[in-house]
């Protein structure tokens, strides 16, 4: 970006904030600050600053971590475009859930990769992490990386580091592009196909079995959907809720597809839980202890579920499995962006805020098996699953 | 069950029986909602009723009580409020009969009084102990078996009445002052460095834990917004009018993701059943089960017009499946073919057991959920047929 370019969006922003001041909101200089840091990064220009009245956490808050603070936003150099428009895109959400994500991210990296050229004087080995960091780096500036990117992308670095120094350059790029087609169809593709197997293992064909699902998730849906196919007797109750509300676009697929669906909200489902048989959970990750790592909402249904008696079955490529450990949902968690998913902060008082999370933690118990290509386990399995794959 | 007719209601009283009609219209179309309110109309009409109402003895004035009641009740078989008023009139319009009778049995100054009280076999009351009784079969009365003393019943509705309309008037106040009356101990309860969760929107709540705040000088709030009805919203707009307050509105969602950092949930309730279980705005059950996964104390603060007796518990499974209301806060015609191919599940109330609840917090004390049916033993006749 030229420095002409700059100095005028930096005017544009202190014209802003004093804007803001004269109209009586002066009090409060970070939250516009912040706000108009974050719309930078939206568009990869930096220069478009939405109004926006996104609440801050105050000193007081446990959020006060989650939230962006205002420099640690990276300003988007020797970015490949494709990772920009990917940035964007992660930015305003039309890319959700995590295995959506990793194949966004992995396509998009496999472009980084095909346009490089190692410059002369190193290896191809050694100069190649240098281009990829800076992706990665503006990537996480659009929304935190997920946990399972986490997970691809350590296993890329490796395999660029594994590259033969006396590889040809070309050769070497079709290598690692085949290793990342290697890793997509394997990881997540084929793993997808034997979770769909393993789960319908569980449904009967003969009687009805009403199943209980959250939200969205991409191979719950496709669970959902190949059940329907092979003539599982089956009925869906599509539970919601804020902040995304994803679950209104699950109703709309399975209901093309012809599945008999009850929608209701996360507060409804103590009185629709005498009649479900099941419950089927999608993960962002699963955690070294087994617990589910999710969208936030998906505790609670399997709190409830848990209660009544009907197992809860997370659905998780193996790839989703992290060597982590989270004792609660606010030390590690994602903000939901306020000016995209605002519960309405118009008419609400001055000491009001709004606090939404993105994720939370189920703990393992609540969960009766975690469904994964490798087969089903109990949650208590994960661990060892994990140590088996690195052996 | 006798039939309320222009023979209980003549001449200048007639206007009482569009009053009853009134009431029970609003209430059959919603007009009126939430128990505070509902009880509230229901004790005032009650008084009404019990003034104007020509009746010949006391079991003819108690059934007509019982009418009313009943009538409201038709109307809107949710309010579980109006049947626990109309018991509690009930019983205390015993209470100052028996009253009468005994002060009657001493003081021979009221002649009327003793006579319309002491005839035994007219009421069926032989002595004090039976009319408390609320087995007794003096409660099948037939109006055939009793012949009328027309010359001592003015006498008896008129001196009899007006204790009777203090009783429900202290009733009355009683009713309008259970927001002061709950909150008056909050301070005792939460405490400045306490962190409080509340869902859905209850006026005493409001005002507990506004009186809470402002004895302990600051207090934070969160509120679940309580989706699909928002009233969380309204809850958070009420609770930030008092300064010291600080509120965060979260969705429902992430209630189980803040449990950890919550002291104490505090929750209001549309009714209590006798076993200590509430019939509550639906999304209070997720609260509750998430705090007891987490052992944090659920109060429920309510008031005593709340508490219902074992009837109405007959129906506690299916409670919530007979209140189910629109969805179109959850799905519209934009979503184009789901509109006609799903249910959509909207219930407005549903059952939380008592196990969940640490304390209820009335006007009347702090309780136990397991201490509720003696509570309501105490207060109305808890076998009353309504």
């Amino acid at each position: 970006m030229s420095e002409a370019k700059q100095k005028k969006i930096n005017q544009k922003s202190e014209r802003r904030k004093q804007k803001v001041e004269a109209r009586g909101g002066g009090e409060r200089p970070e939250h516009t600050q912040q706000a108009s840091q974050h719309h930078g990064s939206v568009k990869s220009d930096g220069g478009s600053v939405v109004n926006s009245t996104a609440p801050v956490a105050t000193t007081a808050s446990p959020f006060k971590h989650l939230h962006k603070s205002p420099n640690t936003i990276v300003k988007p150099e020797n970015v490949h475009p494709q990772i920009s428009r990917l940035g964007s895109l992660l930015s305003n959400f039309s890319i959700v859930g995590a295995n959506a994500r990793t194949l966004a991210l992995m396509s998009g990296l496999k472009l980084v990769i095909g346009s490089y050229n190692t410059p002369a004087g190193t290896t191809l080995s050694r100069n190649l992490l240098s281009v990829i960091s800076p992706q990665i780096s503006h990537l996480e500036s659009c929304r935190p990386k997920s946990l399972s990117n986490g997970s691809a992308i350590r296993w890329l670095k490796l395999q660029i580091a594994n590259i033969d120094p006396d590889m040809d350059d070309n050769d070497a790029r079709n290598h690692l592009c085949m290793l990342i087609d290697c890793y997509v169809r394997d990881r997540i593709t084929l793993a997808d196909d034997e979770i769909v197997k393993n789960t319908l293992s569980k449904l009967s064909s003969t009687v009805q079995t009403t199943i209980l699902v959250y939200a969205r998730s991409s191979i719950v849906e496709k669970t959902l959907i190949e059940a329907k196919k092979a003539g599982k007797m089956l009925s869906v109750i599509i539970v919601d809720s804020k902040p995304l509300n994803e679950g209104k676009n699950l109703l709309t697929r399975l209901t093309d597809m012809g599945v008999e669906c009850t929608y209701a909200h996360l507060s409804a489902l103590p009185s629709l839980l005498p009649n479900i048989n099941m419950t089927l959970l999608g993960a962002h990750a699963i955690l070294a202890n087994g617990a589910l790592y999710s969208r936030v909402g998906n505790a609670s249904v399997a709190l409830l579920s848990k209660l009544h008696n009907v197992p809860v079955y997370a659905l998780a490529e193996s790839y989703k499995f992290v060597d982590r450990m989270m004792l609660d949902s606010i030390t590690t968690n994602e903000i939901s962006p306020p000016d995209l998913f605002e519960l309405d902060v118009n008419g609400l008082g001055q000491n009001v805020r709004q606090e939404s999370l993105l994720y939370d933690v189920t703990p393992p118990k609540l969960l009766e098996a975690i469904i994964s290509e490798v087969g089903i386990h109990p949650p208590s399995s994960v661990s060892g699953l994990m140590f088996r794959a690195r052996a | 069950m006798i039939d309320l007719n222009s023979n209980h209601f003549r001449g200048k009283s007639r206007p009482t029986l569009h009053q009853i009609s009134q009431l029970s219209d609003k209430l059959r179309r919603r007009k009126l909602v939430g128990s505070n309110q509902t009880a509230l109309e229901t004790a005032l009409l009650l008084r009404v009723v019990v003034s104007n109402a020509k009746f010949k003895s006391i079991d003819e004035l108690l059934e007509i009580v019982k009418s009313v009641g009943q009538e409201l009740t038709n109307s809107q078989p949710k309010e579980l409020a109006i049947g626990n008023v109309t018991r509690r009139v009930l019983r205390l319009i015993r209470e100052e009969y028996q009253q009468a009778l005994r002060a009657a049995n001493l003081d021979t100054s009221e002649p009327a009084l003793r006579m319309a009280f002491k005839t035994p076999d007219l009421y069926g009351v032989n002595s004090a102990a039976s009319l408390g009784s609320d087995n007794s079969p003096s409660r099948s009365p037939s109006s055939a078996q009793r012949p009328s003393h027309p010359t001592n019943m003015d006498d008896f509705n008129r001196k009899s009445t007006t204790v009777m309309i203090q009783a429900i008037q202290e009733v009355i106040d009683e009713i309008e002052t259970v927001y002061e009356q709950v909150s008056k101990n909050a301070s005792s309860h939460i405490r400045a460095t306490d962190v409080v969760l509340t869902f859905g929107k209850s006026k005493t709540v409001e005002s507990f834990i506004k009186s809470a705040a402002s004895a302990s000088g600051g207090l934070t709030v969160y509120v679940a917004e309580t989706a699909p009805f928002y009233t969380g919203r309204e809850m958070v707009k009420s609770l930030s009018e008092q300064s010291g307050i600080e509120c965060i509105l979260i969705p429902d969602s992430s209630i189980f993701a803040i449990m950890p950092r919550i002291t104490k949930v505090v929750l209001g309730t549309h009714a209590v059943l006798s076993n200590g279980g509430l019939i509550s705005q639906s999304g209070s059950y997720l609260a509750c089960a998430i705090a007891e996964l987490h052992a944090t104390p659920v109060i429920c603060v309510t008031g005593q017009f709340k508490l219902s007796s074992i009837r109405d518990n007959l129906e506690e499974n299916d409670f919530s499946s007979s209140d189910y209301v629109n969805s179109a806060k959850m799905v519209n015609y934009d979503d184009g073919n789901v509109v006609n191919n799903v249910d959509v599940a909207v219930p407005y109330y549903e059952y939380v057991k008592p196990e969940f609840i640490s304390v209820f917090i009335t006007n009347d004390g702090e309780f136990p959920p397991f201490t509720i049916h003696r509570l309501l033993h105490e207060e109305m006749t808890e076998d009353e047929e309504l």
